[in-house]
């Protein structure tokens, strides 16, 4: 009471406590799985060399799990003097880097590229099943830790958000399940044996081992909704009222990284054309793709190019800017960090500026931007926009027309044998409408520009 | 069926699987109607079932205890049966039944025959019955059928025959009847005998039975809330179960449907739904006499059967407070057409504790709420329900007017809150900053508090226009004498003029001098009469317009006037719904003649420094003005308004005593207190009046400049002495006295009347003077005029100019003294620079009137040049709405954490202290935790960023929100509200005001209107303080009585006459006393109005020890009179219970209480006091006619001779004071604005003569002879002893307890005539106090020759008399006095004596 914004209430605590009694069973099971699976290491010299279990280095990381859940449960004082939360130190640091309106996004985008780039370099490591207990570990708990603060708590425990929160454990499970596979299968293929798929050759039959599991799967997420829908409410918020917009207004979460293109495209770019390309692109994929390997199967090495790319466009391009728009853009859609309290205070620089300005006033050559004579007639004014918009104009025309035939007489030469003129075409295109977006943020934040082409006269702008 | 026996699973496994997942559903969906059927208000339901049974069980337990009393119709039984309790009579009653019945058994032999003939006739009587109605059937059948054969045209052959059919079966009809009839009367003949037999018993079983019904009635309620039986108690409890609920359980969600009290959500509005009844179960239950049916209250137990008990529930099942008030169907707010979220706000539409969105009152009860009900406040949610402290907000949504709320013939104060908050805000006149608009449009959308047009100001500044000013300053007349001409005419010249400019040199000049005079006049008449020269005002727009586009073409190159004259006259218009209020601080128009520029300065500097009590907020030395910046500007500011008050300061005629007049002080101190100045100020001089309507002005002179004294002399009664006093030339005293004598001089809309000081003003006596030398003596304070540099004050002025000019053309007019903008076209303030006056003064003045601009100091007073300035602050009529994202808490939360109090500490630590005792429990009641939690609340409140928090701190510390953002404004920019001397009580109050402000009105017929006299004569009596003087309402007296003690009315006394006792009676009601309340020691408690006579004697023993009361009404206890015949009533101390004060009178009851500070009380001596002070107005309504009363509040004259001070004359509209006058009719219940005087009528006087024409003279007439009873003279005279009358002047004899009555030519217009007659009658019947005596009484008979002696029809006639007054005194005059001859020999006739 009396504080706005508590960092802990004796709710907090005991509900932290359960999710770490349930963290802890899952590590007890993990134990218990490590006595038969995980075998021996033997101990530096120093501490004796012996040969210990793996199990119970789980079964010491268990027990302080569960001494740390009953020290949640259990505790009843003063909630302001509760001891275990995440030090100012880390909150500090991740705010100053990912709260810093400046360097925020940049920091998010690359980190996530560059995690991309890391999973798929440590992916025969990253698929150990002790090594993904291990991340999901650290995932979980660092989450734990983050709930001790009051900000934190209020993004990710906000009804809308919880599914988002488990969406990333999904997507997290799903990507290490195909590595993992894919990872198996490789080196089966390198080792000459026979696919995983290919031994597992039982056919399954729809009566009853497809139709009965289907059946069961529908109860039992039946049992899942219903439980959720008790728990959770349905998060309802205030009457709609179109003279009092919610600051921040955010699109539901899926289509939250659309809302984000929206910060560097126009609408009908961000809205209307990229999200149809990228229904367009996903149908035309089956008529793009000429690799016949890696059908059925899990596979890595032989889809390289398929997979990074597919990927490239749904891990960074597409989940990281779902977590982008959820946990840190906040009022004003401004970046927060995860720990940072979302005040409509903190503004943005706005400095942003088009490249017909670069080229007519900041250029050395620069002679102030042509200015449109209204009352010229209506040839006239288009001739003065189009020159003075004709630089981005180039630039777009150039990065469309010319990038194709060079892509083709390059480092997509074989891909322009394979496919042939038409489909080259449209694989090429499709690439380079995906990398409109990184490099138009690049080009945000290196240059601060705001637009290709400018045309506010015709609504038209890229 | 299986297609191989090998399958991918294991069967058996995945059966498992599947059943343990079925099982997992079948367990959610019970969990999910388990949490769906698990709704509080369930529980509730059943709570209030038990409840309802404990309480039925309760009344059962009592009702069977009680002695019956009267409960039964044979005398009988009630032998039997009185004063036995329920049980013993039931049991008497049973064996008086079963001792009959064995006596009846004797006879069974006689009876057991008339039973059986009794049998055999029921029976036969059954069978015919039966046959009858089969019989029936079947000719019903037939008529039918005959029926159809018409319609269908079956042919006549067929037709017959369906009516012969028919015909047969009515006689077979006819013939069963008979045979029931007959055996009908057997049957009555059987049970007549078997009767006669039994009829004992047959009583007895009657009266058992009625005896029981009640009881039997209690029981079968209580069967139907909590059945007995195992099957009605199985049902019940499975009517409670889930689904099965659905099927008319008794548990049931309570809604009521508001389709046309909508609620605004989002952007849709939709009409309200109020579920809040499934949980406040009892919320709308009464008992007979609107008391509640569940007291809230705290029971000492968690047990409900002890609540039932201690007749005290819990919410949600207590009942509503006020039921008379509220939710009753007789309430002015029953619940059906109200609901409750009108009122209490939340979501009616919730079903639980969380979804009705309770609110909390205390972040304490918000800690409590969570615990119990695992509350949170939901910030989503436009309408939270309002918390108790501020519940009174939303009366403001349908209460336009307000004051119906606080004062209430019926209900009294019911928002006392709110209420106060409203005077809060109308003594502090928020609205001349904070516009609340009450209208949208015509619409009326919330209270309207707005300051009236001032046109007042207006034309006072339009005369002051240089051109005027040049007329009267040229020596020789333009065009002389001025030929008036009306505006239609001067439009005519004017057009003749211009068309024709060249012949017309001499029209010109007469047209122009016409021009000026009427502008002029039209001018002076709208400043001396703003509210009602509405065509006055149009033609000086008019006239100004004109001179605006005319005089181009016409006379002179410009117009004559100036632009700002133009404009001023322009605002002149009519205004839709104008505002009522006055400026609240007095007129700064005329300052430079009373106080000095130094005084200014220090006033307003800290205002509470010269005056602790000041309504003057503070503008300086705030918490945003500590930094240096500040420091070095504020003295600048300061500096700047007093040189621009004083150099704009207009010049205003002032009066003085006559020459060589000494004023005395210590002759004034007295007037002082007689002249009624303490009715409105206080003085230390009298410590006892306390009066805060106008300042205390103990400290007066030390703000009046220019005052000198003088050495004098003055008479003291027989001596005469050497005196300092002040020198009645000096300006400060003519000030004063001018302002003494006239107030609306100086401030033309002040609330300070007129007292006519002037009227008793002789040689040797002015008591004005001597009140201003009393008010002077000390002289003036010593203050210091602030030294402005140059440097801070350009400083300041760049600051100002940077956002008026460039920044290089701001710099250069400081330099060079010259703004490059000439003064026509300046707007702003900087119109002060222009020109070319003393550079430094142009400086200061602008700072002055920047000054002024940004602190909006119009707001409260008329200052020269702002009369078309508009209020600076935020609009306050939808305040209440306000979106909290669109307040600006700043850095509010760390101020309050290390500052925010008065003395520099955290406001946090003191908030999370009291908190802190709050959850110790360490306040003991409710009341307290409320009080000490308001801070508490709003603390809370604002660090949420919420509306209550904000106001709060903003009332508090206006500026604190400027902490840590003065660094980066600018020096103009910053927070500029005033800090007002309001305590945290007032705070809340206006909060709750201000919170209600929500211009969202409900449908119309929701909307209170009361009609407007009532309501706005209340809103004068305060806004005139008629309060001060007059007692509106009596003291009312509550005790403990002994009935029998009590003076009730037993016979007449032989000096009254029985219809003048009905006529009291008549005009004034009996008030029933009796509250209906008795004390635990038995003693009724008893209520009436009336005054305190004497104190208890501090010797007497403490037992004896008693007040004495008049009462000033008729009272009635049960069919018991006390009437005002004896209407002294003694006291004893210690069965007085209260002694509600007197509404108002505080002057009076001062002169009275001041008149008895001898000692010993002097009951003659009080009732003197009486009539030398300010009357009541206690039922003025019935007493006076409204239009006499309209006409005396404009233009008061003297009526009492006794009274040491006059009624003043206020600066009062002409509706105003028809609304005051219809007012005090109004709260009377009594007819206005026009009073029949029947006594006129010639049919009433032709019916008198006729009844008494035997009485008198044949010359002689009814109203000739009424006329002889007020007017003769002599010793015998009656009225002429003590009222002038008949062109008589009262001529005193010097007796020592002669009273002068008012004069009696004026009761014609001036009293009701059944007020009149009642006063003839007894005259203590109406005040007790009075000096006048009771003339006629049928133990002495006076003027025997008029109406033979008969003091009644004396009575009578005089009043009659009085009535035609007028028309008497034309038609018969004075009565002739005794001849010149009867002079000499006055001795021998001394009922001759003249009455000269």
């Amino acid at each position: 009471m009396l504080d706005a914004h508590p960092q802990f209430t004796i709710d907090v605590i005991h509900g932290l406590g359960w999710f770490y009694l349930v963290v802890f069973a899952m590590n007890a099971c993990w134990a218990y799985r490590s006595v038969k699976v995980d075998g021996h290491f033997r101990s530096p010299d120093l501490l004796g060399g012996q040969d210990i279990p793996v199990a119970a280095i789980w079964a010491i990381y268990s027990g302080v799990l569960m001494m740390i859940a009953l020290a949640h449960i259990l505790y009843e004082g003063d909630p302001s003097s509760f001891l275990i939360y995440l030090p100012d130190f880390v909150k500090d640091f991740a705010d100053g880097s990912i709260g810093d309106s400046s360097k925020g996004p940049i920091l998010f985008f690359s980190g996530s590229i560059f995690l991309f780039i890391a999973v798929v370099l440590l992916r025969e490591w990253l698929v150990k099943p002790t090594v993904g207990w291990l991340v999901l570990n650290v995932g979980m708990v660092s989450l734990a830790l983050s709930m001790t603060d009051y900000d934190f708590r209020q993004i990710v425990g906000k009804a809308d958000n919880v599914p988002i929160v488990g969406m990333l454990f999904i997507v997290g499970f799903f990507t290490w399940l195909y590595f993992a596979r894919a990872v198996d299968n490789d080196h089966r293929t390198a080792e000459g044996r026979p696919l995983r798929e290919e031994e597992d050759n039982e056919k399954v039959l729809v009566w009853p081992d497809l139709v009965y599991s289907e059946l069961i799967c529908m109860v039992v997420l039946t049992v899942g909704l219903i439980t959720w829908g008790i728990l959770l409410q349905a998060p309802l918020e205030e009457a709609g009222n179109r003279a009092a917009t919610p600051n921040p207004s955010k699109a539901p979460w899926y289509f939250l990284g659309l809302q984000e293109m929206l910060v560097y495209f126009d609408p009908w770019l961000a809205g209307v054309v990229l999200p149809s390309l990228i229904l367009v692109g996903l149908m035309a994929l089956p008529y793009i793709d000429f690799n016949p390997k890696g059908n059925g199967y899990y596979t890595f090495a032989d889809r390289k190019f398929a997979v990074l790319t597919f990927m490239f466009g749904f891990l960074p391009l597409w989940v990281a800017m779902i977590i982008l728009g959820t946990f840190l853009r906040g009022p004003n859609w401004n970046i927060f960090g995860f720990f940072e309290y979302w005040d409509v205070h903190k503004l943005e620089v706005l400095s942003n500026v088009n490249l017909s300005e670069y080229f007519w006033v900041y250029s050395p050559w620069g002679s102030g931007l042509p200015v449109v004579d209204r009352s010229a007639s209506a040839l006239s004014q288009t001739g003065t926009i189009l020159g003075r918009e004709l630089p981005g104009i180039l630039l777009v025309l150039g990065y469309f027309m010319l990038l194709p035939p060079l892509m083709a007489a390059t480092c997509f030469r074989k891909f322009f044998h394979q496919m042939g003129f038409i489909r080259f075409m449209v694989f090429a295109n499709l690439l380079l409408w995906m990398a409109v977006l990184p490099i138009k943020m690049v080009l945000r934040w290196t240059f601060s520009l705001k637009y290709v082409v400018a045309i506010p006269e015709w609504f038209f702008n890229i | 069926m299986l297609a191989t026996d090998k399958n991918f699973y294991d069967l058996k496994k995945v059966h498992v699987v599947f059943a343990i997942s079925t099982f997992a559903l079948m367990a959610v969906t019970v969990w999910m109607f388990a949490a769906d059927h698990n709704d509080e208000w369930r529980e509730h339901q059943s709570v209030m079932n038990r409840i309802n049974a404990a309480q039925t069980e309760l009344t059962i337990l009592e009702a069977e205890a009680a002695p019956i009393v009267g409960r039964s119709y044979s005398e009988r039984v009630s032998n039997l049966v009185d004063g036995k309790s329920y049980s013993d009579a039931v049991d008497l009653v049973q064996k008086a039944i079963a001792a009959e019945e064995i006596a009846l058994g004797d006879q069974e032999q006689e009876l057991q025959p008339l039973r059986d003939k009794l049998a055999t006739a029921e029976r036969a009587f059954d069978l015919a019955s039966r046959e009858a109605r089969i019989t029936r059937a079947e000719r019903d059948v037939a008529a039918a059928n005959h029926g159809l054969g018409v319609r269908d045209k079956v042919g006549k052959e067929l037709l017959a025959g369906l009516l012969a059919r028919l015909d047969d079966w009515k006689q077979k009809v006819a013939k069963i009847e008979l045979d029931v009839e007959t055996n009908q009367r057997d049957v009555n003949a059987a049970k007549k005998a078997l009767g006669k037999k039994t009829a004992a018993r047959d009583e007895l079983q009657a009266e058992l039975k009625m005896l029981q019904a009640d009881i039997d009635l209690m029981h079968g309620s209580l069967n139907q809330i909590a059945p007995d039986g195992l099957l009605m108690s199985l049902k019940h409890k499975v009517m409670e179960w889930p689904i099965v609920d659905g099927f008319n359980s008794h548990h049931r969600l309570a809604n009521d449907w508001l389709p046309d009290l909508k609620v605004t959500l989002g952007m849709a509005t939709t009409a309200r739904y109020d579920r809040c009844r499934s949980c406040h179960v009892g919320i709308d239950n009464v008992l007979a006499g609107n008391k509640p049916a569940y007291p809230f209250g705290k029971a000492d137990s968690d047990d409900i059967n002890e609540w039932v008990k201690q007749n005290k529930f819990p919410h949600p099942y207590a009942t509503h407070p006020n039921p008379d008030l509220f939710l009753t169907a007789a309430s002015p707010h029953p619940r059906g057409t109200f609901g409750c979220t009108i009122c209490h706000d939340g979501d009616g539409s919730g079903t639980s504790f969380q979804n009705a969105e309770h609110g909390p009152n205390s972040p304490y009860q918000h800690e409590v709420w969570k615990d119990d009900h695992n509350y949170h406040p939901n910030h989503h949610w436009e309408l939270p329900m309002l918390p108790k402290r501020l519940q009174e907000a939303t009366c403001l949504k349908c209460h336009h007017q307000v004051d119906e709320l606080g004062i209430n013939p019926k209900f009294g104060n019911s928002a006392p809150n709110l209420y106060e908050g409203y005077q809060l805000i109308q003594s502090y006149g928020c609205f001349g900053c904070h516009e609340i608009r009450g209208f949208d449009g015509d619409k009326s959308i919330g209270p309207d508090l707005r300051l009236e047009p001032d046109y007042t100001a207006l034309t006072t500044q339009f005369l002051n226009d240089p051109w005027f000013k040049k007329l009267a300053d040229r020596s020789e007349p333009f065009v002389a004498p001025v030929k008036r001409m009306t505006i239609e005419e001067i439009l005519a010249a004017s057009v003749a003029v211009r068309n024709n400019p060249a012949e017309t040199a001499d029209e010109q000049q007469a047209l122009r001098a016409a021009i000026d005079a009427e502008l002029k006049s039209l001018a002076h008449a709208v400043a001396a009469n703003p509210e009602e020269a509405v065509t006055k005002r149009n033609r000086l727009m008019a006239l100004s317009a004109a001179d605006k586009l005319f005089s181009n073409s016409l006379i002179e190159e410009q117009p004559r006037l100036s632009a700002g004259s133009h404009a001023l006259a322009g605002e002149l218009k009519n205004v839709d719904h104008p505002g009522r209020y006055r400026k609240v601080g007095p007129s700064l128009r005329h300052i430079a003649a009373k106080t000095s520029g130094a005084w200014i300065e220090f006033w307003t500097e800290e205002p509470k420094r010269f005056r602790k009590k000041t309504r003057m907020p503070q503008f300086f030395k705030l918490t945003n003005q500590q930094d240096a910046h500040a420091k070095k500007f504020m003295p600048v500011e300061l500096a700047g308004i007093s040189h621009y008050l004083g150099t704009k300061s207009q010049p205003i005629d002032l009066e003085q005593p006559a020459a060589k007049y000494v004023p005395d002080p210590v002759r004034g101190q007295q007037a002082f207190a007689e002249k009624g100045c303490l009715a409105c100020h206080q003085h230390d001089k009298f410590p006892k009046a306390i009066a805060t309507f106008g300042p205390n002005l103990t400290k007066e002179h030390l703000k009046i400049a220019s005052v000198t004294t003088l050495q004098g002399k003055v008479k003291r009664g027989e001596e005469t002495v050497n005196i300092e006093t002040i020198n009645p030339d000096s300006p400060g005293f003519k000030w004063l006295y001018t302002w003494i004598l006239d107030p609306e001089r100086y401030h033309a809309r002040t609330k300070m009347p007129n007292l006519f000081v002037d009227e008793t003003v002789t040689a040797d006596n002015d008591p004005a003077a001597d009140i201003a030398a009393f008010l002077l003596m000390g002289g003036m304070g010593e203050y210091k005029s602030a030294q402005v540099g140059n440097e801070a004050l350009d400083e300041l002025i760049l600051t100002y100019l940077k956002k008026a000019l460039p920044i290089e053309d701001a710099e250069n007019t400081l330099k060079t003294g010259k703004y490059p903008i000439a003064k026509e076209k300046i707007k702003g303030d900087e119109i002060e620079l222009a020109g070319d006056g003393d550079w430094h003064s142009r400086k200061l003045s602008y700072v002055g009137r920047r000054t002024i601009s940004q602190y909006g100091c119009y707001g409260c007073h008329d200052i020269p040049g702002f009369e078309r300035a508009r209020p600076i602050g935020t609009t306050l009529q939808d305040w209440g709405r306000k979106d909290p994202h669109k307040l600006a808490p700043e850095h509010i939360h760390e101020w309050l954490a290390h500052h925010g109090e008065p003395d520099g500490s955290s406001t946090h630590h003191r908030v999370a202290d009291l908190f802190k005792r709050g959850r110790s429990g360490e306040f003991q009641t409710r009341q307290a935790e409320d009080a000490a939690l308001s801070s508490v609340y709003f603390y809370d409140s604002l660090i949420h960023h919420g509306r209550d928090g904000f106001l709060w701190q903003k009332l508090r510390q206006p500026r604190s929100y400027d902490y840590e953002k003065t660094e980066i404004k600018g020096y103009d920019e910053r927070l500029r509200m005033p800090k007002f001397p309001l305590n945290e009580d007032e705070i809340e109050k206006i909060a709750t005001f201000v919170l209600g402000l929500v211009a969202d009105p409900p449908a119309e017929e929701y909307l209170y209107a009361p009609t407007g006299d009532r309501i706005q004569g209340e809103q004068l009596l305060q806004k005139y303080n008629c309060v001060g003087c007059h007692m509106i309402d009596l003291p009312e007296i509550t005790f403990g009585a002994d009935l029998d003690s009590l003076p009730f009315f037993t016979e007449l006394d032989p000096s009254t006459y029985a219809d003048a006792f009905e006529h009291l009676l008549k005009v004034k009601h009996p008030q029933d006393a009796d509250t209906g309340q008795k004390l635990p020691t038995g003693e009724t408690v008893i209520r009436f109005k009336g005054l305190k006579l004497t104190d208890p004697f501090a010797d007497e023993d403490p037992e004896d020890q008693f007040y004495t009361f008049n009462s000033w009404e008729n009272l009635k206890i049960g069919d018991r009179l006390i009437t005002m015949e004896n209407p002294k009533l003694e006291v004893y101390v210690q069965n007085l219970l209260s002694i509600k004060p007197a509404r108002g009178g505080a002057y009076a009851e001062w002169m009275v209480n001041a008149s008895q500070s001898g000692g010993t009380p002097d009951p003659a001596l009080r009732d003197k006091t009486w009539q030398a002070a300010p009357p009541p107005l206690y039922q003025e309504g019935i007493k006076v006619q409204t239009p006499w009363l309209y006409r005396f509040l404009r233009e008061p004259y003297r009526i009492r001779h006794t009274t040491r001070l006059r009624m003043p004359r206020f600066n009062m509209s002409p509706e105003e004071a028809r609304t005051l006058a219809n007012y005090f009719a109004a709260v009377d219940g009594a007819p206005y604005p026009y009073q029949q005087v029947p006594e006129r009528d010639p049919a009433y006087l032709a019916a008198k003569n006729q009844t008494y024409g035997s009485m008198w003279p044949a010359d002689s007439s009814y109203l000739n002879e009424s006329w002889q009873l007020l007017n003769t003279s002599g010793t015998k005279g009656l009225c002429v002893k003590c009222h002038a009358v008949g062109g008589r002047e009262f001529k005193s004899t010097g007796a020592k307890d002669e009273v002068r009555g008012p004069n009696l030519d004026r009761v014609a217009d001036r009293l009701r005539p059944d007020w009149t007659l009642l006063w003839i009658s007894n005259p203590k019947w109406i005040a007790p106090y009075t000096g006048m005596a009771r003339i006629f009484n049928p133990k002495q008979k006076l003027l025997e020759n008029r109406f033979e002696g008969n003091g009644r029809l004396q009575t009578i006639g005089a009043r009659d008399a009085l009535m035609n007054y007028h028309r008497l005194f034309e038609q018969i005059g004075k009565t002739p006095d005794p001849l010149p001859k009867a002079k000499a020999d006055a001795k021998t006739q001394p009922d001759n004596n003249s009455g000269e």
